[in-house]
């Protein structure tokens, strides 16, 4: 679709709305409205609009298939990790209290984590969902 | 007021479904079910549920619409070899389930997900839609038996958004109380979803991860057995 100038103008103004609204969702998601899971697809959806306009071999270049894979394994085990750095320091697992000095900003950088973890996981494993279907399993 | 439209956006849901039921053509379904999204969006905003409305608008009408498009693209179905979709079904439960305020990001999500999985199983497995007419028929009285079971259930779960009631009691109001002087954050949903019930959260990370997973092992042979 990309000798449609319209279509073409119109994506490349919208594309960075969408991505700064999906990051705006993904870190402000402790005040407002929003988390990892919301924010991971709406930054998915930014992808696959450029994806659905410029061809997926331009796509390819900015985000390939290995990427998407590594990045949504990437996430789980941001997750699990900072999981895990609860037992460490002798708390439950997933336990953030004494991830930094006081309680309550332990709490805070958990969540930050975890939350950054689901939006990898999410948004790269819905990309590479749309890539699998139309790629027709020809790079996969 | 608040009421009124409440039940004007309801009715209209209703009447999505009944022509996503009826219709024929999978692309006016697919839109149908995106509009469907949106105006449960517009439901759980008048809920002041904020948080799923933001979900089921991203999940519901953005992604799954370009998912389930980009489906039919691959699966080659057309309008009119398919007597009926999957699709009216799973949307059929929806709006048994709607009506409980149950957290709908799992169900979009997850039937999202699994619908893909399912037409591209179909196509792996090379059934075609007209192969399976005999078995047609115990598929129905499943579903009725289905359906007539949950609605007897449903009579049983309490009133949505009373406070006196068991789900309500504890577990909420400790939530409302202490999430702030104990996580910092202002937003309840964020603190219960990653804070109090981290847990579950990694569980549903990896039902996600899974599903990419699963995607990509069903799709990865395709063009050499063809």
């Amino acid at each position: 679709m990309k000798h449609h100038t319209v279509l073409r103008i119109v994506t490349k103004l919208i594309i960075p709305l969408i991505l700064l609204f999906g990051l705006y969702i993904q870190f402000h998601g402790d005040y407002s409205a929003g988390g990892g899971f919301q924010a991971g697809v709406i930054i998915a959806s930014g992808f696959i609009l450029y994806n659905i306009i410029f061809g997926l071999e331009v796509g390819f270049s900015i985000l390939s298939i290995n990427m998407t894979k590594n990045l949504m394994a990437i996430g789980v085990l941001l997750y699990i990790a900072v999981g895990f750095m609860g037992i460490i320091q002798g708390l439950n697992f997933l336990e953030y209290n004494s991830l930094l000095s006081s309680s309550k900003e332990g709490q805070l950088l958990g969540i930050f984590l975890v939350e950054l973890g689901v939006g990898l996981t999410v948004s790269n494993v819905m990309i590479l969902i749309f890539y699998s279907f139309n790629n027709m399993g020809e790079k996969l | 007021m608040t009421i009124a439209l409440l039940y004007i956006l309801l009715s209209v849901l209703i009447v999505i479904s009944i022509y996503v039921i009826i219709s024929r053509n999978l692309f006016s379904v697919i839109i149908s079910t995106t509009i469907f999204s949106m105006v449960c969006a517009l439901i759980f905003l008048l809920l002041d549920a904020i948080d799923v409305s933001l979900t089921e608008a991203a999940v519901g009408a953005g992604i799954s619409t370009i998912l389930f498009l980009s489906t039919i693209r691959y699966v080659d179905i057309i309008a009119t070899d398919t007597k009926k979709s999957t699709v009216p079904i799973v949307i059929l439960f929806f709006l048994l389930l709607d009506a409980i305020d149950v957290s709908l990001t799992e169900a979009a999500v997850g039937a999202g997900i699994s619908t893909i999985l399912f037409l591209s199983t179909i196509r792996y497995v090379d059934i075609i839609a007209t192969d399976t007419k005999k078995s047609a028929v115990p598929i129905v009285i499943l579903f009725f038996l289905l359906l007539i079971s949950i609605s007897i259930l449903i009579y049983d779960l309490p009133e949505p958004g009373k406070a006196n009631v068991v789900n309500n009691s504890q577990a909420t109001k400790y939530y409302i109380n202490n999430s702030t002087t104990e996580m910092g954050v202002p937003n309840v949903v964020t603190s219960v979803l990653a804070g109090y019930r981290g847990f579950d959260t990694l569980g549903e990370v990896i039902v996600i991860f899974i599903a990419g997973i699963s995607v990509l092992g069903i799709l990865r042979n395709t063009k050499g057995r063809t």
